[in-house]
């Protein structure tokens, strides 16, 4: 009967689904490579990308000012891109995930404006909350304070029953607590302490040194590892909590796991470079029409979307005048607003 | 004693209780029982209690001769899978995904092949082949619900229950809904509870029809029986009439008093 006929043909259509997914994330993967490479060719210096390559390939046959340009200047900065890209796309996707919410990101619920207040209060008073943090105080402070704020949610959500709208709405609240106390900090500053705030707000990837990024790279691992054994339950939650629990998932433990996951990563991304708006939205929202939101795809698609646009943002944060490198803070939203715009009007001429 | 067994279940919210009580005689493998009751009269919060998504202040509850009250949701999983009534959803996951989810979130360490042929089953017997590369976010409500129903029964646990399942299906895929339901209970041995308003469609296709009003159980029996017990009218607060056709057809007429 056609009963028995159609399985088969259902399974090899849906493998076939699968592996058009499969060659989704490689093709992307391999976009992503390839901005990165670009990256390592802009900047000041015009050196042509070949000379760039020949440095990264056979270091020792090319002159040392090369070499130094490419290994210790363009390369860490490069790497470093990638690899805060592909931690904002991945917490930005599970952020939007947990609190089934496509607007979320990896700062909604204060993480940015907690960052800020920590910087700011390295800046303004000098005192360091981990000591031996040398010239990364400032980052060490944003950090603790980043994860502090998570950690405040956390606990509000523990105690409040850990639904998306608790907390969504102890996030915004925080996040105007926290912008109230930067913005005290910063009544209070001098001159150039208010300059040093303003521009460690703004975002910098020149701040990249081999330690960070191997410490960085480490942590997305770790991270995106426990992700990766959460992904049947954390594809059940777009169901809702009812329907996920149903299929043995905790929604409310899942969410708090998840919550602290995403805010190692969003943390470690904003001491390191300050506040990227915009890869944590636009990433997993590429991500999302092109795979969906099974994670299988989703999750690592999200992370190398935003690998990949945070690379094209520090490209055109070099290009956009010649001589002059633009916080990427600042570049990322007019990269990603026409990036956004177009997936949002292929979205709708696809929905009909 | 097989199948589901509840006794003296007691659910509050604050002080106010919503389930007061509630305990009933095994709902057997391979049956089909109706929960009816007017709205609040705590249908959805007996389901919600046996799933585990609900705590329950007092009251054990058994599959199979194995007591789960106090089984965390992932063990909870393996004996009971709850549909709740919201079928709708913007997960953008084709028909084909959200059905998979759920059996490998219901059999973790089962082998992706038997998973996926699972998989390809259930959407071919509820009538979702043809739809397993749409999103279901872009399907119609009565899609959805069919949708969630498969999630329901792919790698179905001993006991099914449902809340509303029917309630945005058009004529012939509320049949066919109850059709799969009955063939999940004879087929495959499963226990098969059902929340209804539609006392008509209960009565033609539940083997068993459990009444309930604030918060509890006040009628219990064959549909017939329970049909022509005054006190269901009573909990709906309509005149119900119960008849039998000559073909021995259950019929039933409400009326406002």
């Amino acid at each position: 009967m056609s009963l028995a006929a159609q399985p088969p043909l259902a399974e090899t259509r849906i493998a076939a689904a699968e592996r058009r997914r499969g060659r989704i994330l490689i093709g992307a993967a391999a976009v992503a490579i390839l901005l990165v490479l670009v990256d390592l060719g802009t900047g000041p210096g015009d050196i042509p990308l070949g000379d760039v390559l020949r440095a990264l390939a056979n270091p020792d046959t090319v002159d040392v000012r090369l070499g130094v340009i490419v290994w210790d200047i363009r390369l860490p900065v490069a790497l470093q891109a990638a690899l805060l890209g592909a931690m904002l796309g991945l917490a930005g996707a599970q952020m939007q995930t947990i609190l089934d919410n496509p607007l979320a990101d990896p700062f909604t619920l204060g993480v940015s404006s907690a960052a800020g207040v920590g910087a700011s209060v390295a800046i303004v008073t000098g005192l360091s909350l981990v000591p031996g943090m040398g010239p990364f105080f400032v980052s060490a402070n944003a950090f603790v304070f980043a994860f502090g704020a998570a950690l405040l949610v956390f606990f509000f959500s523990v105690a409040r029953g850990a639904t998306s709208e608790t907390m969504i709405l102890f996030g915004i609240a925080l996040m105007f607590a926290f912008n109230a106390l930067l913005a005290m900090l910063q009544y209070r500053a001098s001159e150039t302490q208010l300059v040093q705030i303003v521009f460690w707000m703004m975002g910098s990837l020149q701040r990249a040194t081999p330690e960070r990024l191997a410490a960085g790279f480490a942590i997305l691992a770790v991270v995106g590892g426990f992700m990766w054994r959460r992904r049947w339950a954390l594809t059940a939650m777009r169901f809702g909590d009812d329907r996920a629990a149903s299929l043995g998932v905790d929604p409310r433990r899942l969410r708090l796991e998840t919550l602290l996951l995403v805010a190692v990563l969003s943390a470690t991304s904003v001491s390191y470079a300050g506040v990227i708006g915009f890869i944590g939205l636009v990433g997993p929202h590429i991500a999302r029409l092109a795979v969906g939101e099974d994670q299988r795809w989703f999750a690592p698609l999200s992370a190398i979307c935003g690998a990949a646009l945070l690379s094209a943002a520090s490209i055109a944060a070099k290009s956009i005048s010649p001589g002059v490198i633009y916080p990427i803070g600042i570049v990322t939203a007019l990269v990603g607003v026409p990036v956004f715009l177009s997936s949002v009007g292929g979205r709708r001429s696809a929905a009909r | 004693m097989t199948g589901l067994h509840f006794q003296d279940l007691v659910v509050a919210y604050g002080t106010r209780s919503v389930l007061r009580g509630v305990g009933a005689a095994p709902l057997l493998p391979g049956t089909v029982t109706a929960l009816v009751g007017p709205n609040a009269a705590g249908k959805s919060t007996l389901m919600r209690a046996i799933a585990g998504i609900l705590p329950i202040a007092r009251g054990t509850i058994a599959v199979d001769c194995t007591r789960i009250e106090a089984l965390r949701l992932r063990e909870r999983a393996r004996w009971v899978r709850y549909v709740p009534q919201t079928y709708a959803t913007n997960a953008r996951l084709s028909v084909y995904d959200a059905v998979h989810v759920a059996a490998h979130a219901a059999a973790p360490d089962e082998a992706p092949h038997r998973i996926r042929h699972a998989v390809a089953q259930t959407l071919a017997r509820a009538g979702l082949a043809d739809l397993s590369e749409r999103l279901v976010c872009d399907l119609s409500g009565g899609q959805q619900q069919l949708v969630a129903l498969a999630q329901g029964l792919v790698r179905a646990a001993p006991v099914l229950l449902l809340d509303e399942p029917t309630s945005a299906l058009d004529l012939r895929n509320q049949l066919e809904a109850l059709r799969l339901l009955r063939e999940a209970a004879t087929r495959d041995g499963i226990t098969v509870a059902v929340a209804m308003h539609d006392l008509a469609l209960a009565a033609r296709h539940a083997d068993r029809v459990i009444l309930l009003s604030q918060g509890a159980i006040v009628a219990d029996g064959s549909p017939g029986d329970v049909f022509s017990d005054p006190e269901c009218g009573a909990a709906y607060g309509v005149d119900l009439v119960a008849t039998r056709s000559a073909s021995g057809a259950l019929h039933i007429e409400a009326s406002l008093p």
